[in-house]
């Protein structure tokens, strides 16, 4: 049976964020699991408790602090602390997609549960804290939803490592990609086949050929159906279309 | 209409059934429930005129077509597809074609898109131009969305149990932040209906006379209207909006078609309005609650 976690109410977000403000991620750890307003879904899984709720707590800033928490965020080390977690939070979560896509379990892991790593993760900067990374506005932005659904998508329960593939292409190329949650990375086929095709170019792989290489997919996918090709298929057309961003961009 | 690289045949060249499960209408079957757990078999039959969608689209006899569907909940996106069936040479010239999908209820959030699609499947090499010629060119589509959680309407509504919640154990709740009025309504508004509440529960589960389911959500039609009018009144930043765009409607938006449906005189522009009920909120609480009563006709209708 999947699990359920707390949804954080709409009315408590603004509390949540505002309790952050000019505090380093330590002395919002410090602040410890905040008392808020929450609820679950009403059926369908059970319920994580709030035993389950401390130890996720623990285990994600033992997870930072392999990775310099709280003191240091070198870049390499925050590349490699998100795709650990991303590993991890798709692994021990237990968590269903579609419960995945409330922003409210995602807010409330990012303001309630962790707030402290979101706040080392993606640090202060003026005018403050960057809010989506805390709060569920965006999946593509929070903290944690953004790996766990980099994880889902690219997962590939078929090969010996099945998340290979997040480990594949910089922050920036997979970010890419997942903002086009709507559209390219809605079919995984697709997603890997372009995460494939794009770490196989990593030496020509630039943000501009892989920007124009998603552009021309996108304009494809108005007119062509990619969930009926197979993965012969999804590699031939994916390698075409970078193909011909290189000749395109090449010649410009 | 979206203008295609290729000529495709009539949408009629195809009929296509509603979408059913066990024979019940999926949408109706979705309207009794489902949870994570849930497993539908969604099916629709086709009747593809075959002749002519390889006349009308220019294919050869010896091209192949391939029928498929797919679902995708617009919560989580991802899409997941049924099974395949191939019309190739030597289908009949009208063909009968059932397609399925398998709908794992751990999937759903928000609504539910069901595609079906014929595509080009293997073809011979080919120089006209204007003719489909890649694999998995769409020839014809069909997209069909049925709602599975309270977030097509106008306000979020989600059944919940508020036992273990750190909400006051009421029949229901309306959670709406303060400020931040651009913000869309959707996010920052919900309505939570406790269904501990026997009184809830039983209008949810409509056990009880419809008199009865009738009086509670007219409370709680009451509930939300004042709750948002209420908002808007203490909150001297809010202003009425113009118009409505065919964006995601604000919170602000929504305040104003709240006020200008259940608040504003006829004629009266929202923003006077706006005055009238910011008079009326600090000074005259219970002549507001009572001009809403009246406004919503509340315990004045479908009670016998």
């Amino acid at each position: 049976m999947t699990r359920l976690y707390p949804r954080l109410l709409p009315s408590e977000v603004d509390k949540a964020f505002a309790l952050l403000a000019g505090l380093s991620p330590h002395a919002i750890e410090l602040l410890g699991l905040q008392e808020s307003g929450y609820v679950f879904a009403a059926a369908g899984g059970d319920r994580v408790s709030p035993d389950e709720l401390a130890a996720l707590r623990s285990e994600l800033t033992a997870c930072a602090r392999e990775f310099g928490y709280p003191d240091t965020n070198r870049i390499d080390d925050l590349i490699a602390f998100d795709r650990t977690l991303a590993r991890w939070l798709h692994r021990q979560l237990d968590i269903v997609p579609g419960e995945a896509s409330s922003k409210a379990v995602w807010g409330y892991l990012g303001l309630v549960v962790a707030p402290h790593v979101a706040a080392w993760r993606f640090p202060s900067r003026e005018p403050g804290y960057t809010r989506e990374r805390f709060d569920g506005s965006d999946l593509t932005r929070n903290t944690f939803s953004r790996l766990w659904w980099r994880a889902a998508v690219l997962v590939d329960e078929d090969q010996p490592d099945p998340y290979r593939l997040v480990d594949l292409l910089g922050e920036e190329a997979i970010d890419q990609l997942m903002a086009r949650r709507r559209s390219l990375a809605a079919s995984p086929g697709l997603a890997r086949a372009i995460v494939r095709e794009a770490s196989r170019r990593e030496n020509d792989l630039d943000r501009s050929l892989l920007r124009d290489a998603l552009q021309r997919l996108l304009r494809l996918s108005a007119f062509m159906d990619f969930e009926v090709m197979d993965d012969f298929e999804l590699s031939r057309t994916v390698g075409e279309e970078f193909d011909a961003s290189h000749q395109a961009l090449r010649g410009a | 209409m979206r203008a295609l690289p290729y000529r495709t045949p009539a949408f009629e060249s195809v009929l296509a059934s509603p979408w059913v499960v066990d024979g019940v209408p999926l949408g109706e079957r979705l309207d009794q429930g489902w949870d994570y757990q849930t497993q539908l078999a969604a099916r629709r039959r086709l009747t593809i005129d075959v002749a002519r969608v390889r006349r009308e689209a220019g294919l050869t006899m010896a091209d192949e077509m391939v029928v498929s569907s797919r679902y995708r909940a617009t919560g989580s996106l991802i899409r997941h597809r049924g099974n395949m069936e191939s019309l190739a040479a030597g289908s009949p010239a009208i063909a009968d074609v059932e397609t399925e999908v398998r709908i794992d209820g751990a999937d759903l959030a928000g609504a539910l898109e069901l595609e079906t699609t014929v595509t080009l499947g293997s073809v011979t090499p080919r120089q006209q131009t204007f003719v489909a010629r890649r694999p998995g060119s769409i020839l014809w589509r069909r997209s069909d969305l049925f709602a599975v959680e309270g977030g097509g309407g106008l306000l979020p509504v989600a059944r919940t149990s508020f036992a273990g919640s750190a909400l006051p154990k009421g029949a229901w709740f309306i959670s709406a932040g303060t400020g931040e009025w651009d913000a869309p309504a959707m996010g920052h508004l919900l309505v939570l209906l406790n269904e501990d509440n026997p009184g809830v529960l039983a209008a949810l589960e409509r056990t009880l006379a419809g008199e009865f389911t009738s009086a509670v959500w007219q409370a709680l039609a009451l509930d939300i209207v004042h709750t948002v009018l209420s908002l808007a009144a203490d909150d001297p930043d809010f202003a009425t909006t113009d118009g409505e765009t065919d964006d995601e409607i604000s919170k602000a938006a929504l305040a104003t078609r709240f006020i200008r449906t259940w608040y504003a005189h006829p004629g009266e522009e929202a923003a006077d309005a706006l005055g009238r009920l910011r008079y009326d909120a600090q000074n005259e609480p219970a002549r507001l609650r009572a001009v809403l009563q009246e406004r919503l006709h509340f315990l004045g209708r479908d009670l016998g």
